[in-house]
């Protein structure tokens, strides 16, 4: 095999990898990239490679300019279907970094090739992406029928990779409308998918900390304690600072349940990751767990930072003038001038 | 109090209370009412600048109180109001020379001792500037002045707890708590930022039991909704989604659709075929009887019980094998002979139902003839006599039941039956 094959062979591997929630590091994908010249769908798949690897970090914005790079590659060698998997990519990253609509301006584009192409697998992750803008809007039931629509497309479709990844979202939904029993037929058909045919670290570790948070939610602390330990662990393993920050923020919140005495430590390390990852959900968490902790054990002065944290939250917006308003201020100010000339 | 000093001090109550919409109702009733009368607006003017400001709109609000101050001509008062207005506007706009040089003009200007909310202007101004001794001490003066309206004394301490947090001062605190404490009631709408810088003024007194008792209930308050409203863009895209969306659901619904008319099939094949036949078993018929009972009603309904005769002895001497081979034979026969509304069932093994809806006897003779005769005609000398078939008959009749109508073409065909092979009986009432 050629040395030219050999490296498309290497970047196939990397890129299948990276897409299975394990990418390289940045500085291993910026060598990819420099080898990968002139080839320029070389040049794109290790654009994408790239993103994934600023995205496993939390580097958003290096991840999105990675992946438009990608984009493009793909569009200048007319490869529909990798452009509209990418376009994909950078919708999340976008979600990721709270632009949402920017997030669905990408997946229309998507949806939109994916619809020319006639590609049901893409269409599905499409809707699983506006299942997602829906989460961010608040409209969790808008969510799960558009997930479910995905995991209809993935189950005629007959792709495990594919039904694994909805059914994990399907869980998140029916998770959040406290569908337990919903949530925990998802993850144990995602489970079999994950020990039978799919390889995903992320997933594996996302199964446990679903099951983690339900049983917690059900008052089985010591069996949360053990998934959530053990999610976090996968994640750790993985080094996915997404993953470990919610299963240490839910670990916390388990351990203060059952009063642990670790409570506060595990608390103030998963606030730490929060702060690091700037997830400002599982920071406000962190605070009010850490409040409940400090003041269950009578340290008044160590719960006040994390008040003043919380305090900073819902900050009042500004009022606006409103446009009757506006217009009536002018009306009267163009009076007012007339009489003075 | 003139009309228009009431105005004034309604409009920035309401303003401190949190009702920015009545408070611009109530300065723009001020102007409408000063162009009736002639009165100087001016005032109004600055009050709808510092709005402009507050909502981040500073050109505007530079417009109107350059204009404010247009209008001012030599009343101290109006000139004071204007520059502060000015000087603010320059700050927010960085031009921090010119801020500061018009801050120098109402330095000496007499009416800044005397008005309180002038006070609580400049106060701002050297608040902004982060010249905290400055600010907090003109704050103090303002609340001096201030003593007859609570909800400006309660705005003001607000703004000291503020001042005091951020120039690191805690000597005073406990006093500008106090007031606070006193006067928060009049800004309903401020009550959790309040309770929270009770809660923060109380952390650097060191009275943390009071801080946490104040954090506890701020943060019980209900925040303004952080809803997040739907964007626009997001209806529009959605629009293109439900159209691409329908278009995948259609093909969806209709792939199912062919799956489950397969399902259907299969499942009324289990449930309601004969295995050995292929012809629909009595379950079938029991299933149908409900609706041919009812055509019943209006036209002929005619039940036939057909056996094969001596299909027990066939089965014994020559065996199942051949047995059931005769059985699929006549089943073919019928089938082929059951005119196209009529229910043909397997009723038993040996044994069928022949139901005939909207034919009279005659007609049901004659597609019996035609049974018998192909009947007759099938190949049967392996056995030790020829197949045939008898068959009674019954017509529906007011009041039957589907049990009736059964019993009684049952009793037709086991006198067919003794009458010897191959007979039509009918029923005793069709004779």
């Amino acid at each position: 095999m050629s040395a030219k094959l050999q490296f498309a062979a290497q970047l196939e591997v990397i890129a299948e990898q990276s897409l299975c929630g394990a990418p390289p590091s940045p500085s291993e994908a910026q060598q990819l990239l420099a080898s990968a010249g002139p080839e320029p769908q070389q040049v794109a798949m290790a654009q994408v490679i790239l993103g994934h690897a600023w995205q496993h970090l939390s580097a958003h914005s290096q991840a999105q300019q990675a992946f438009l790079a990608g984009i493009q590659g793909f569009k200048a060698t007319q490869n529909q279907y990798e452009q509209t998997k990418t376009l994909i990519l950078l919708g999340f990253s976008h979600l990721l970094s709270n632009e949402p609509l920017l997030a669905l301006d990408y997946w229309s584009d998507a949806l939109k090739i994916a619809r020319i192409l006639n590609d049901r697998e893409l269409c599905a992750k499409v809707y699983m992406g506006i299942g997602q803008v829906y989460i961010g809007f608040g409209d969790d039931k808008a969510a799960l029928n558009f997930n479910e629509l995905a995991l209809e497309l993935a189950r005629k479709l007959d792709s495990d990779y594919l039904k694994c990844e909805v059914l994990l979202n399907v869980a998140s939904d029916a998770y959040r409308l406290k569908r337990f029993s919903y949530t925990l037929q998802c993850i144990a058909e995602a489970e079999k998918l994950l020990q039978q045919s799919v390889v995903n670290p992320i997933w594996s570790a996302e199964i446990i900390y679903y099951l983690g948070i339900v049983h917690a939610e059900q008052k089985l602390f010591a069996q949360a304690k053990i998934e959530l330990e053990t999610a976090f662990t996968l994640s750790d393993n993985n080094d996915n600072l997404w993953g470990k920050v919610h299963a240490l923020t839910a670990l916390g919140e388990v351990l203060l349940a059952s009063t642990d005495e670790t409570a506060g430590d595990i608390l103030q390390q998963a606030l730490s990751l929060a702060n690091q990852a700037g997830i400002s959900v599982l920071q406000n968490r962190c605070h009010e767990a850490l409040i409940k902790w400090h003041l269950q054990q009578h340290q008044l002065e160590l719960a006040l930072p994390s008040f003043n944290a919380l305090a900073q939250n819902n900050a009042s917006e500004p009022f606006k003038i409103s446009s009757k308003h506006r217009q009536q201020i002018l009306h009267l100010e163009t009076q007012s001038r007339l009489r003075l000339l | 109090m003139s009309h228009q000093q009431a105005l004034l001090i309604k409009g920035r109550r309401l303003y401190r209370q949190g009702q920015p919409a009545l408070a611009i109702d109530t300065f723009l009733a001020g102007i409408e009412a000063s162009l009736d009368s002639d009165e100087n607006a001016t005032i109004y003017w600055i009050e709808l600048a510092h709005l402009f400001r507050e909502t981040g709109q500073v050109e505007r609000a530079l417009a109107l109180n350059q204009y404010g101050l247009q209008l001012a001509g030599d009343d101290a008062y109006l000139i004071c109001a204007a520059r502060l207005g000015l000087a603010a506007d320059l700050l927010q706009l960085n031009k921090t020379d010119s801020a500061l040089n018009m801050m120098q003009q109402v330095l000496d200007n007499p009416a800044l001792s005397t008005c309180g909310y002038l006070l609580e202007r400049l106060s701002l101004l050297y608040s902004l500037q982060e010249e905290w001794p400055l600010a907090l001490s003109l704050l103090e003066k303002a609340m001096a002045l201030y003593q007859a309206e609570p909800a400006a004394m309660a705005g003001c301490s607000l703004a000291l707890l503020k001042l005091e947090a951020k120039a690191l001062v805690s000597a005073k605190s406990l006093d500008s708590v106090e007031v606070l404490k006193k006067y928060m009631h009049h800004l309903p709408h401020s009550s959790r930022e309040i309770h929270i810088e009770l809660g923060r003024a109380y952390q650097r007194l060191e009275q943390f039991a009071e801080s946490v008792e104040y954090f506890s209930r701020a943060l019980q308050l209900p925040t303004k909704p952080a809803k997040k409203p739907r964007p626009r863009r997001l209806s529009a895209v959605e629009y293109k989604l439900r159209q691409m969306t329908s278009e995948i659901e259609i093909e969806l619904l209709r792939e199912k659709n062919v799956a489950q008319h397969q399902q259907v099939q299969e499942l009324e094949n289990v449930t309601f075929r004969d295995e050995l036949s292929g012809l629909h078993n009595a379950r079938y018929l029991e299933m149908r009887w409900p609706v041919l009972l009812d055509q019943a009603q209006a036209e002929t309904l005619c039940l036939l019980s057909l056996g094969i005769d001596h299909f027990v002895s066939i089965r014994e001497v020559f065996g199942s094998e051949l047995a059931y081979i005769a059985y699929h034979q006549v089943a073919r026969i019928l089938q082929i002979h059951t005119p196209a509304h009529a229910v043909l069932v397997c009723s038993g093994l040996g044994s069928l139902s022949l139901a005939i809806p909207a034919m009279n006897k005659i007609q049901v003779e004659q597609i019996a003839a035609y049974i018998q005769q192909d009947i007759a005609k099938l190949e049967s000398t392996h056995l030790s006599e020829p197949l045939s078939v008898s068959m009674g008959g019954a017509f529906f009749q007011l009041g039957d039941t589907a049990e009736i109508l059964h019993l009684r073409a049952d009793l037709a065909l086991f006198l067919a039956q003794r009458q010897g092979s191959g007979q039509l009986l009918w029923d005793e009432e069709e004779k």
